[in-house]
């Protein structure tokens, strides 16, 4: 028993850093050839990347959604005007993740976040 | 095998010596922290500056600042300019001894009586700073005048301060929550924080302001010190007692830990504007589970009786009207308003709409009868017919025999279609937190204050007895606001003596 938990453990070792090194980024930056060095500046990245380097590229963002539709409740309103402010690019927008909209931590927009 | 395991152990070891990255630790100072960027925290750093500090950093947990005071209507104040000009009397004698009154003198006296003093002072010096007030009111019928409604709400009061933070010196970082108080020979010397990199900060500082507000959203603390754990959280979302755990590992005294800041009962998902919310918060015929009724409801007036009440009667009521009544709502207006998003006399031209949603959600019911409404309900026929005929003899009586509600309220339940409308109990925060003084400095568990360190807003207790008080409309930004400057006068003194 012992001996099968530290196997699972010293697999999970094993794996775990390549894991890490072997970040993919998302289909539509894969298909572009997007490189780590485009968005964090370095080949091996330690930090986020800025608002900048999304803005490099998108430099139009599209606004307007209808929201609440769910509730017969239409308001039209711009997803990028928020009353939070200026928020970074990435906190809704992942790039090597499943993206998530940080607007419905509180709300409930039917969008769908790219 | 032993020997396998021996190997085992040192090969998980040695990798895991390989896998761990090398966290990346920075350390950095200023003159002040302050933990959490809303309205306390901003007011705190904003005063601080202004009182001297040389630099000042506001670690926020969110990616945004603001907290819950974004969304504040209005801010209390006692025999303000504003309050004068409108020929309005609050003097700050009566306002103070009002609040002791309703805390049953449980609350903190000394720091009462300096948040009162301070209160119209305070007003003055948000104009001075820029914040303008778009006028001046009450929250309920006759209610006092102490609501001074800010221009662009809480969050246009923030903007203001906000924007002058890069020429004060005072840097916000934000997605970087504080961990840990750095304490050195008993005196609070800095902050850990995590940055968003996943960076460690240890920020050394003079002096720290606490500035979280307070544990609503945190279930754990709401089950250890509150009453009604499951209530519904309305408002910003993260407060998760960050600030006080912090505090309480430092030994601070905790003082009213018990109090939430009970809001209009309601349902969750509805917005605050919702018509179908508004027509549960009227003073007409509200019932509970067994189809009884459970209080005098003109404690919507002071919601926090209404919260009270219904969290004693099991935490789950109806609001019932007839369509006479909801013809008067659509048609005449409503008679008590829900804050100043949809003030009083509203029409609620969307409430057959919204109703029809309440329905569909399973939240409201309509019926031709009384006992078909009850069966939707799930109340006992005969406890909500006989509620319901006694109910409309008050009303033709024009007395209320149970509860001595005033009978301009009693609007009978005699014209079908009924719709009975679900409420639960909700809080917009907890308000109670460390023990403090007049001047926000934390006390330990043995009575003394702990140097270096403050809690202001929500994460600070003594405004309260057993209850949000809300006599004075405005009072919660109000104590965020005031107590933040009473720990930013204290805190810039404070620092001239301390070497780092």
């Amino acid at each position: 028993m012992l001996r099968s938990i530290l196997i699972c453990l010293c697999t999970v070792y094993l794996i775990g850093p390549f894991n890490a090194r072997a970040i993919e980024v998302n289909q539509i930056h894969r298909e572009n050839d997007i490189t780590c060095k485009n968005c964090h500046e370095i080949d091996e990245p330690e930090k986020r990347a800025s608002d900048q380097a999304c803005i490099d590229c998108h430099s139009a963002v599209p606004g307007s959604v209808k929201t609440y539709a769910d509730r017969g409740m239409e308001l039209l309103v711009n997803i990028h005007d928020s009353h939070e402010g200026q928020l970074r690019c990435t906190l809704c927008h992942h790039i090597h993740e499943p993206s998530d909209l940080y607007c419905n931590s509180c709300h409930e927009l039917e969008i769908i976040t790219p | 095998m032993r020997r396998i395991t021996q190997h085992a152990v040192l090969l998980c070891l040695l990798f895991q010596l390989v896998a761990l990255p090398a966290f990346a630790e920075k350390n950095l100072s200023a003159d002040v922290v302050v933990i959490g960027g809303g309205g306390s925290g901003i007011v705190a750093a904003y005063a601080v500056a202004q009182g001297g500090a040389q630099s000042v950093i506001v670690l926020e947990k969110q990616p945004a600042i603001g907290g819950t005071a974004k969304y504040a209507e209005g801010i209390f104040a006692a025999d303000s300019k504003i309050q004068q000009e409108r020929n309005i009397l609050l003097p700050k004698d009566d306002a103070f001894k009002m609040i002791m009154n309703y805390s049953h003198w449980r609350a903190n006296a000394k720091l009462v009586r300096a948040f009162v003093d301070k209160s119209p002072e305070t007003i003055e010096w948000l104009q001075t700073q820029g914040v303008e007030f778009a006028e001046l009111t009450s929250n309920y019928p006759g209610g006092l005048q102490s609501w001074h409604i800010f221009n662009g709400r809480g969050k246009g009061m923030l903007d203001v301060l906000t924007q002058k933070f890069p020429e004060m010196n005072i840097q916000i970082m934000t997605e970087t929550p504080g961990k840990d108080l750095i304490i050195k020979d008993g005196v609070v010397a800095g902050v850990v924080a995590e940055n968003r990199d996943g960076e460690t900060l240890n920020i050394h500082a003079k002096a720290v302001i606490v500035a979280t507000g307070g544990f609503l959203n945190n279930k754990e603390m709401m089950s250890k010190y509150t009453r009604f754990p499951d209530v519904i959280p309305v408002g910003n979302v993260g407060k998760t007692g960050d600030g006080i755990q912090m505090m309480l590992s430092a030994d601070a005294a905790t003082e009213g830990m018990e109090v939430v800041q009970s809001y209009r009962p309601g349902l969750s998902g509805e917005p605050t504007t919702s018509h179908l919310l508004a027509s549960v918060r009227q003073p007409y015929l509200w019932v509970d589970t067994k189809g009884e009724r459970f209080c005098d409801e003109m404690v919507i007036f002071q919601w926090p009786f209404a919260g009270n009440a219904l969290e004693r009667s099991g935490g789950l009521m109806f609001a019932i009207y007839d369509a006479n009544t909801k013809k008067y709502m659509i048609e005449d207006g409503i008679d008590v308003g829900v804050g100043v998003m949809v003030p009083v006399k509203t029409k609620l031209a969307n409430l057959d709409k919204d109703l029809q949603r309440g329905i569909a959600n399973n939240v409201a019911f309509t019926a031709d009868t009384i006992e078909g409404l009850a069966e939707k309900m799930g109340a006992p026929i005969d406890n909500l017919k006989e509620t319901i005929e006694l109910y409309n003899s008050f009303a033709q009586q024009k007395h209320d025999g149970q509860f001595a509600k005033d009978p301009k309220y009693l609007r009978a339940v005699v014209t079908p279609p009924f719709f009975a409308v679900e409420a639960r109990p909700m809080a917009l925060g907890t308000l109670g937190g460390a023990k403090v003084t007049q001047d926000m400095q934390v006390l330990s568990t043995q009575g003394n204050v702990i140097p270096g360190l403050y809690a202001v807003g929500n994460d600070a207790g003594g405004m309260y007895g057993d209850s949000y008080d809300l006599l004075m409309a405005g009072s919660t930004i109000g104590f965020a606001v005031n107590s933040g400057r009473m720990a930013a006068e204290h805190a810039a003194e404070y620092i001239k003596t301390v070497q780092q």
